[in-house]
């Protein structure tokens, strides 16, 4: 009851006219921030910061919380239509989302995206809700040690990855982790692979890899099939999503709520682990994982859900400790300092007012992002009957303005391009460019907290086997690894078995 | 009747040209960029935002902060020291710049550029680093944990936002101090290292006021010494790391630098402007909100400080990477 009571004292907040629109320009904003590659919602929240000044403490986190959780929305539009990934979270959503776009059931995927958006979110925000301060003691229990297996397992996980096999999936996973260790070691400071490149010592950055590898390289590949590509004639009836890949989606969506929810509260990368995780999780558990990679719904549901419900839970931390886990709910935790709120464990109690508003808000913003979203599908899909010699050059300038607006620097337009290129030679060469991607997010992730598991426990791997989770994660991933060489030298059955079998 | 056209003309331009000198003496007569070298988000963006604001509604001219991040923070302030020294660049300054110099000559490498090309023009803030523990921690006092870090070289294990940065060298300047050492664990931002203190994964942090003191107060966290010269304001109760017999005081500045090359007659007025903002209340106000504490520092205040810092930093570094390499 005492929720409920709170709650109903914070749609009071929300539904104040001011705040209503408060939220309305966070979640448009968040929106518009996602669809556009490069600026994340990093940017997005820094650049309305000083909008906020003149606003109330409620009112200002209301707009900054709607630019975050809205551009998990937006974030998938390119990866479906254009195989550019909006965010580094929506590098997944590109594999199946895209082979989608490439079939005609683009409309589908978006609208699909949408929905399952909004059903993650909103879940995520009843778990905040209900659990915030037990989840949050929870989370920081969760030390390197814990980090490091939830990763090993992670990684093992990208071996199945590829639409490939799993010896065409590790040379790019191997090239990923090669390219993730460049620039200065965080734990001792020596410069790897930088040759005195200043704009090295940060390494390589994410987005100017992931847009070129994948938005760049598909566009060469595609112009050189050819210039006149035949797009379906779309009609409206096929903008929405199919009986059967409706009912296929449910369990994804769900799944993903779940998954995302979890790995929200994990520090770091926690929302491109979380689509990831969960992708890999639908291909397990899918009847025919080989069709993933090929346009398959699930691949786009759950990822684009999970990523969702990160975003909630990803405040927990931030809301009921005081403590931001990653770089967006920093800059919001920011945004509360100025206007003289200092979230910490007595958040909740002393400023309920601007807790709840915010919790009641974000029920709102989600509301307000799937009534934006779903017509903004037709829209886009209308994008792809430009012809597409024109829309090549487009694709091709989104690309460069997004990677250039994010650090101004032309170093990274050269990075763009040099991995387009890479990328196009790969796929030439039949393999997948989203391993390499993730192992570039996941590897120096987990570098770094095996390494301070070890710094800590001063070199003595005993600090791995002394909680049940660590021992669990770490046993299943060396039985996954097993399984996936296994079926990797397993042979295969000749297509004329096959046919046998299947006749019989 | 072409030549006296041409003598009209230049004559011409160089009263135009000496109108636009005199118009000079209003300064600032155009846009003002700030520079700032970090990512958008923390502490420099929202001082150099807030200073925009300010600056924009007191002067009258559009003042524009662009992000320029990279090679903690040197990718930037060499923007700033090679612009046009004509007091349209402004860069957001720190210790943090002062920090990246110093470990580019600890380890042999010319830096690209170094303080003689950056002239600092006023200092904005400071932040002041608080020795925090876990809440059940048996260190209860400063004293307590000198001591044992004392007796137990080695043995204890602390976190940071970052490897040299601006949470590692205050606890080096205070393991220095006490005469010990302790396992250092870099985590990537001062969040990931305050989840550690408060899930006991390590045994202590230097964190800022900002974030450590709501944690204390929730009984997250204890705190058991303010790094500054004075005790603060908002936690009268915790006394300084001198008062408990540890000589390791460490404040980090924050202001803002142009060009060594600004002409003196400029600079001053860029002074008198940076002192202006920073008198502002509100412009104070948002740098408080942040845990850091307003204190305004002219021109010289500031170079002395610099001298200062950057010996005591260099000296950590040498000893740090000394150590490093007999690791080796």
């Amino acid at each position: 009851m005492d929720v409920f009571g709170s709650l109903a004292n914070g749609f009071q907040t929300a539904l104040s006219l001011q705040n209503i629109y408060l939220c309305f320009i966070g979640c448009l904003w968040g929106t518009m921030v996602g669809v556009l590659p490069g600026i994340g919602p990093l940017a997005g929240i820094t650049l309305l910061i000083p909008a906020t000044f003149g606003l109330d403490a409620t009112g200002a986190i209301i707009m900054l919380a709607g630019i975050y959780y809205g551009a998990m929305y937006g974030g998938s539009t390119t990866s479906i239509l254009m195989n550019v990934p909006g965010e580094s979270a929506s590098v997944v959503t590109c594999i199946d989302g895209y082979q989608m776009t490439l079939k005609g059931r683009g409309g589908a995927a978006l609208f699909i995206s949408a929905w399952g958006s909004f059903v993650g979110g909103t879940l995520s925000i009843v778990g905040l809700m209900l659990l915030a301060p037990t989840l949050a003691d929870f989370a920081m229990k969760f030390g390197p040690p814990e980090m490091f297996s939830v990763l090993l397992v992670a990684f093992v996980l990208l071996g199945s990855l590829g639409s490939g096999s799993f010896f065409r999936t590790m040379p790019m996973v191997f090239l990923g982790l090669l390219i993730g260790t460049i620039g200065m070691d965080p734990l001792t400071g020596s410069m790897r692979f930088t040759h005195n490149v200043t704009d090295l010592y940060d390494g390589i950055g994410l987005l100017p890899v992931a847009m070129g590898a994948m938005g760049v390289g598909e566009i060469l590949i595609a112009t050189e099939e050819s210039l006149l590509r035949v797009i379906h004639k779309i009609k409206l009836r096929e903008l929405l999503p199919t009986r059967d890949e409706l009912r296929a989606s449910w369990g994804p969506i769900f799944r993903g709520s779940g998954i995302g929810f979890m790995i929200g509260l994990m520090p770091g990368s926690a929302h491109v682990l979380s689509s990831f995780v969960s992708y890999m999780a639908e291909k397990r558990l899918a009847r025919r994982p080989e069709e993933f990679g090929h346009g398959r719904i699930e691949g786009v549901a759950g990822p684009e859900t999970a990523n969702n419900a990160a975003s909630g839970s990803a405040m927990i931390p931030f809301l009921s400790l005081g403590i931001p886990t990653g770089p967006a709910p920093a800059v919001m935790m920011i945004a509360l300092l100025i206007h003289g709120i200092t979230p910490g464990p007595l958040f909740i109690s002393k400023h309920p007012d601007v807790f709840w508003g915010l919790i009641a808000s974000m029920y709102l913003g989600n509301v307000m992002l799937i009534v934006l979203n779903l017509p903004f599908v037709g829209i886009f899909i209308s994008l792809l009957r430009i012809p597409f010699r024109v829309l090549f050059s487009v694709i091709l300038l989104i690309c460069l303005v997004g990677t250039y607006s994010v650090n101004s620097s032309t170093f990274e337009l050269a990075v763009l391009l040099f991995f387009g290129i890479l990328g196009y030679f790969i796929r030439k060469m039949k393999y997948d460019m989203a391993p390499l991607i993730l192992a570039m997010i996941i590897g120096p992730t987990m570098e770094l907290s095996l390494r301070q598991a070890l710094m800590r426990s001063d070199g003595s791997f005993s600090i791995f086997w002394e909680s049940s989770i660590t021992m669990t994660l770490i046993a299943a991933s060396f039985l996954l690894l097993v399984w996936n060489i296994y079926r990797g030298i397993r042979p295969t059955k000749a297509s004329w078995e096959k046919a046998l079998e299947e006749s019989k | 009747m072409k030549s006296r056209a041409r003598i009209v003309l230049i004559s011409l331009i160089s009263i135009l040209t000496l109108a636009n000198l005199s118009l000079a003496a209003e300064y600032p007569a155009k846009t003002v960029t700030i520079i700032n070298p970090n990512a958008p988000g923390g502490g420099h963006d929202v001082a150099a935002r807030a200073f925009a604001t300010v600056a924009e509604k007191m002067l009258g001219q559009p003042f524009v902060v662009v992000n320029k991040a990279g090679a903690s923070t040197m990718l930037g302030m060499t923007a700033v020291a090679q612009s046009a020294p004509d007091g349209y660049t402004l860069g957001m300054d720190s210790t943090t710049t002062t920090n990246a110099l110093a470990w580019e000559i600890a380890n042999g490498r010319k830096p690209p550029i170094t303080r003689d090309d950056l002239l600092p023009v006023g200092g904005l803030s400071v932040n002041v680093p608080l020795v925090i523990v876990p809440y059940n921690s048996p260190w209860k006092t400063m004293t307590d944990m000198a001591k044992d870090l004392k007796a137990r070289p080695n043995q204890y294990a602390f976190c940071s936002g970052g490897l040299y940065g601006g949470t590692h060298l205050p606890a080096e300047v205070l393991l220095q101090a006490i005469g010990t050492k302790a396992r250092h664990v870099p985590h990537k931002g001062g969040g990931p290292c305050l989840a550690a203190v408060v899930g006991e994964h390590v045994h202590f942090s230097t964190q800022w006021a900002g974030t450590s003191i709501p944690l204390a107060q929730g009984k997250k966290v204890r705190i058991l010494a303010v790094q500054g010269d004075e005790r603060m304001k908002s936690i009268p109760e915790v006394p300084t790391i001198k008062e408990e017999g540890v000589d390791a005081e460490w404040i980090q500045w924050l202001g803002i630098s142009v060009p060594r090359k600004t002409p003196a007659p400029l600079a001053a007025q860029i002074k008198a402007m940076v002192k202006k903002v920073a008198q502002d209340a509100a412009f104070n106000k948002i740098l408080e909100s942040q845990g850091a504490e307003a204190r305004y520092m002219n021109s010289e205040e500031v170079e002395k400080f610099i001298k200062e810092e950057s010996a005591v930093v260099a000296k950590i570094y040498t000893s740090l990477l000394a150590e490093e390499k007999s690791k080796k």
